[in-house]
């Protein structure tokens, strides 16, 4: 991933092979390509590979092209995270600058 | 159960309404924070985006999304913002615009007023319109909407511009339709949906002769409405308020002096911008003139289809003359029964035709007073023409000539003289019939029979009734079927030998009959060479009696005797040398000689001269060998008449061999024999009549049938030269040759030959014209007649000539001469042979000249029909200039299409005749939507719709040779049947009219229409393309684009 890639909807990216189904299935819903999504992106992929490296699927789906898409997740701001798998669905919103902050909201860490 | 949760499902409710809010304090935490680029709204119309830009962006948003323009003016008018919408109306980017003075564009009338407004403005509130001028000099209606800025300290003024374009635009609109609305010739009023007047033009004044002022306000049925129309009022505005459009095409309106008029209402509804129906706008117009127009049109229409009923009547009436595998009998009755078909009152007509021996009628007929008639003018010599009846069976109106038309009289005299030629044409060739009976005149089975395979060729009456056998069924016979003398085919060929070298023979036969009974027979044979091939007959005479007779003579001499005495025949015995010891009273009777004179070789004397020497040689070789002695000789009655005999001897011989005495008989031939030579002639007669026939019957024109019957009579008769001279109607009465054959050059004897009575019209040929009596001249030598030509006649060797003449039943047009070589040819039976067939050769050529005639006839009825269609279509394209000639061309590519589907004639005609009028059914749909300029809307399509279903309308009572009706009516649909008007799919719509559809798209597609123009013939290909198998049907289609893009076809001008 670099800054360049365009963080355009539907669009895969991940650990996983695509076809293969991921232990992790994770959906980041941004406003088109601004530095704050770029940035959320960036951190999400580091995370990812962190602490979840292979186990995971990102999907990123640009609401300002398909503004229909937020309903499936009732996403009311963005940037917004979806863990969609393991359940239960959880969201983060923000551009995932707050490493602490994240792991707690995906349970990779038990919150205070 | 009572609505009482589980505390497992309060718990897990709870947990997730805590996620939930959690969420959302995390939203609203986000936000707040800075961290969200974006909100996500959603609306009813679907979610929306709204990009976030700092904290204050939310108030921004709406600004930005607002739909008028918002400025934020500095006391000096300086622009320090302005949203979206605003660059927009003033075409110009944003950063240019934020630092100008609003002042700059405001256009100039105003700008003083904007000054005022804007010191103003930042203490209160003040709006105003103005305009704005855009950047590119476009003036802009605007409302300024303008109040202080808070905490501004009085500094700055925010302002809301709305554009007012639209507003103003849509008031001008609305002077302008109020503008068309009074100028329009139309009575347009507008109610609400309770039926009160809103508005009322001028048109509206001058059609009901109210005043705007006296009904506006008013209930509108109570003024305009005739009480007995009230309820179409209220259905209308029923209709009206579910958003309907009503179009009553003819209805009755009253005018303020109780007047009534003719008119078409069209109402359509009336919406405020919500789309609600709050009223009706009805329009109306006199079509008093429109009806008339109509009225008379509908009456040609009419007309029309009855001349046309009456021509396909005719049409079909010939075709049926023409069915020559029907007998006369059932052609005549088949007309009959269509004769009704072209008249105004098919169901009420019925007809008769009576001739000399026969009536035949219609299945209803009745005869009553209402009654048209002709004659049939049969032409034949001593017979009656008949007559033609047609009857109406109920009243009718009456017409020109009672109930009947003009042009039904006309038909009926038509039809009386298509009848007549035909029955004279029938009748004449009945005449060929006659000769059979000549033959079966016999009293003697008489059978002509192929020398080779020995099968039976031809019996008379006698043969069949002496068998026992029908014709045909002895015609399945071979000789060896029925003579029990011969048993097998070799018998008769040894026969055929001994007949051909002696040239005929007698013999005794038995005859099996068909019933198994055998009969003994006296057969005489005769074998007969000619031109096309030989051929045996056989004369065949029951001899049972006779047998009995011989049968006992020989028991003995006393019984003999005295039987020979009893015996028709003539009965003798001779010496083995010759030497005669009796003859029996018939011989004494028949020679008139005495025994005495008869005895020894006296017998000889009553032999004609030229048989003495073959009697004689006969005789003698028949007692050298000991054969039976049989010879056909001519003996001298007492009177001096010769007369054929039949004269038999058998020699009676000891034990050893030795002959005794030769027993012998007479018989008396000589009718057998004249009926057998009779026979010989009736057969080259009937060769050449048969022959003759032939071509009477394929002969298509008048001189071939000539050529080829003179050429009849010299090869199948054996005579010289026959011509065919024709009489003309000059002052010289000059005499034509027409046709001859046994001559080759010039025709010599036409040199001032003449048929009046001068010394040029001697000739048996000039006497026949005058006389119309047969003419022979028996010795040309020495007939002064012929002096003129004696020497070139002499040097032909003619000897004798005949000329016979021709007759049509009205003058005498000609004659045939032949000419022979012989001396004395033409004796009476050969004469009358002869006169027979000049009979029928003038017959022939009568004939010949009425089915010309008629031939014409048909020719005329089927340009008439044509002209007829060609009509009915230029009265369709007369109303509808602007597909002038697409019919044409639709039918013109519609039989190309049919022509490469290979197709036959007959499916192409049919094509072409539907297809040049297949638009027929537009004659009822108004012009003015014919040729409107612009797209149709919903009523008006419908209307144009209906086409097919009127073409078929008028078309259907229309009796055509093809489906004309149902080809009109089924070209508009498709195979899918997604078509009108029936929603016919694939097979059920009849093969023609799928050729025609297609030719319609692309004539239509390829040309200019009022509302558009031609798209091209490549787009017109396309379609038909695209929707190939779908709509179109894919051979036709296939065959159309070979046409056009192999064949280089193209669309007539």
């Amino acid at each position: 991933m670099t800054p360049t890639d365009k963080p355009a909807a539907p669009g895969r990216r991940g650990g996983v092979k695509d076809g293969q189904s991921a232990e992790w299935e994770l959906r980041l819903y941004v406003a088109g390509q601004t530095p704050r999504s770029i940035t959320a992106l960036d951190n999400l992929k580091r995370i990812c590979e962190e602490h979840l490296a292979g186990r995971y699927r990102v999907e990123v789906i640009d609401l300002l092209e398909h503004p229909q898409l937020s309903r499936d997740d009732e996403i009311f701001a963005l940037p917004t995270l979806v863990r969609k798998l393991p359940e239960p669905m959880r969201k983060i919103i923000g551009d995932l600058s707050d490493t602490e902050k994240v792991l707690v909201g995906l349970q990779l860490r038990p919150g205070s | 159960m009572t609505e009482r949760k589980s505390k497992e499902v309060l718990v897990e409710e709870n947990r997730q309404l805590r996620t939930r809010v959690e969420e959302l304090e995390a939203v609203l935490h986000a936000i707040r924070s800075g961290k969200v680029d974006a909100l996500v709204l959603s609306k009813p119309a679907g979610e929306q985006v709204l990009p976030l830009q700092g904290a204050l962006e939310p108030y921004r948003i709406m600004v930005e999304a607002m739909g008028e323009g918002a400025v934020s003016l500095s006391a000096e008018s300086t622009i320090l913002y302005c949203n979206a919408r605003f660059v927009e109306l003033v075409r110009m980017p944003r950063e240019r615009i934020i630092g100008l003075p609003l002042h700059d564009m405001i256009a100039e009338p105003d700008r003083k007023t904007f000054d005022e407004m804007i010191s103003r403005g930042l203490q209160e509130l003040m709006r105003g319109e103005l305009t704005l001028l855009a950047s590119d000099g476009m003036r802009i209606p605007v409302h300024l909407s303008m109040c202080p800025l808070p905490e501004s300290d009085g500094k700055a003024v925010s302002v809301v511009v709305t554009d007012l374009t639209e507003v103003f635009a849509a008031a001008q609109t609305r002077t302008l339709l109020a503008l068309i609305i009074e100028s329009s010739d139309d009575a347009i009023v507008s109610t609400t949906l309770d039926g009160v007047v809103k508005s009322w033009n001028r048109a509206a004044e001058q059609l009901y002769g109210y005043t705007a002022d006296e009904v506006i306000g008013h209930p509108i049925e109570s003024l305009i409405v005739p009480p007995e129309r009230s309820d179409e009022v209220i259905q209308e505005l029923e209709a009206i308020g579910q958003g309907e459009f009503t179009l009553l095409e003819e209805t009755v309106r009253q005018r303020k002096d109780g007047t009534q008029l003719a008119v078409s209402v069209k109402a359509s509804p009336i919406l405020d911008e919500a789309g609600k129906v709050i009223g009706a706008s009805i329009n109306a117009r006199d079509i008093t003139q429109q009806k008339r127009m109509q009225k008379e049109r509908d009456r040609a229409t009419h007309l029309l289809g009855e001349r046309l009923k009456e021509i396909s009547c005719l049409h079909a009436i010939s075709t049926i003359v023409g069915e020559s595998e029907l007998s006369i009998e059932q052609r005549l009755q088949r007309i009959v029964e269509r004769i009704s078909s072209g008249f105004r009152y098919p169901d009420v007509t019925c007809a008769r035709i009576t001739l000399a021996d026969s009536q035949y009628s219609s299945a209803d007929f009745q005869e009553t007073a209402w009654r048209l008639a002709c004659d049939i003018e049969v032409e034949e010599e001593g017979e009656e023409g008949g007559s033609l009846e047609v009857f109406y069976t109920e009243e009718r109106p009456a017409s020109d000539e009672g109930p009947f038309l003009r042009e039904e009289r006309d038909l009926v005299n038509t039809l009386g003289r298509i009848l007549g030629d035909f029955l004279r044409l029938e009748h004449s060739l009945s005449q060929l019939t006659r000769f059979r009976d000549l033959v079966d005149a016999s009293n003697d089975g008489v059978f002509v029979i192929d020398p080779g395979s020995a099968c039976i060729l031809d019996v008379n009456r006698q043969a069949c009734d002496a068998l026992g056998y029908s014709r045909d069924e002895l015609l399945r016979l071979r000789v060896i079927d029925i003579e029990v003398t011969l048993p097998n085919a070799s018998a008769w060929d040894e026969h055929i030998r001994e007949v051909k070298k002696g040239g005929s023979m007698l013999l005794e036969g038995e005859e099996k009959r068909k019933d198994g009974r055998t009969f003994p027979a006296e057969v005489s044979i005769r074998y007969v060479a000619r031109n096309e091939g030989d051929y045996i007959v056989a004369i065949v005479r029951d001899i049972t009696e006779r047998k009995r007779a011989e049968e006992a003579l020989q028991e003995s001499e006393e019984e003999f005797r005295t039987l020979a005495e009893s015996m028709p025949q003539i009965v003798w015995i001779t010496r083995p040398d010759g030497w005669n010891i009796y003859f029996n009273q018939q011989w004494v009777d028949y020679t008139g000689l005495t025994l005495e004179e008869s005895r020894g070789h006296g017998w000889n004397k009553p032999f004609h001269p030229d048989d003495q020497k073959y009697a004689w040689d006969a005789w003698g070789n028949a007692t050298k060998n000991l054969a039976p002695y049989s010879i056909e000789s001519r003996l001298r009655r007492a009177d001096g008449v010769y007369r054929w005999w039949l004269v038999r001897g058998v020699p009676l011989t000891d034990d050893k061999g030795n002959i005794l005495k030769w027993f012998g008989t007479c018989t008396d031939i000589h009718d057998l024999k004249t009926a057998e030579q009779e026979i010989i002639k009736t057969n080259r007669a009937l060769k050449t009549l048969s022959a003759g026939n032939l071509a009477l019957v394929q002969a298509t024109n008048e001189d071939e049938l000539l050529q080829t019957v003179t050429r009849v009579i010299v090869e199948q008769g054996d005579y010289a030269q026959a011509v065919v001279d024709y009489a003309e109607d000059d002052p010289e009465k000059s005499i034509t040759p027409r046709a001859w054959s046994g001559y080759e050059g010039d025709p010599y004897w036409a040199e001032q030959l003449s048929w009046a009575d001068t010394e040029q019209g001697q000739l048996p040929v000039s006497r026949a014209i005058r006389s119309g009596k047969t003419q022979v001249s028996h010795d040309i030598a020495s007939d002064p007649a012929f002096e003129p030509w004696r020497e070139r006649v002499a040097a032909l060797g003619y000897v004798s000539n005949i000329a016979l003449p021709m007759s049509d039943g009205k003058r005498i047009f000609g004659a045939l001469s032949i000419y022979s070589t012989v001396v004395l040819d033409f004796d009476d039976e050969e004469i009358r042979l002869l006169e027979e067939l000049g009979n029928n050769l003038a017959y022939g050529i009568a004939a010949l000249r009425v089915r010309t005639a008629h031939e014409q006839d048909a020719d005329i009825l089927r340009q008439s029909l044509e002209q007829s269609i060609q009509t009915i279509a230029a009265i369709v394209e007369a109303r509808d200039p602007y597909t002038a000639g697409h019919q044409r061309r639709v039918a013109e590519l519609a039989t190309a299409i049919a022509r490469e589907m290979a197709l036959t004639e007959d499916q192409v005609n049919a094509i072409y005749f539907a297809a040049i009028i297949h638009d027929l059914g537009k004659i009822h749909i108004p012009a003015e939507i014919l040729s409107k300029p612009s797209k149709l809307n919903d009523i008006e399509f419908m209307l144009v719709k209906t086409h097919p279903q009127a073409g078929y309308d008028i078309l259907k009572n229309v009796i055509f040779p093809w489906p004309i009706a149902d080809i009109v009516l089924q070209h508009h649909e498709r195979l899918d049947g997604s078509g009108y008007p029936q929603g016919l799919k694939g097979g059920d719509i009849l093969l023609e009219a799928r050729i025609i559809t297609i030719a319609d798209v692309i004539e239509a597609m390829s040309s200019h229409r009022p509302y558009r123009p031609g798209l091209g013939i490549e787009s017109a290909l396309k379609e038909i393309e695209c929707h190939r198998g779908e709509w179109y049907d894919p051979k036709a289609v296939d065959a159309c684009l070979k046409l056009f893009r192999e064949d280089g076809y193209t669309l007539p001008a």
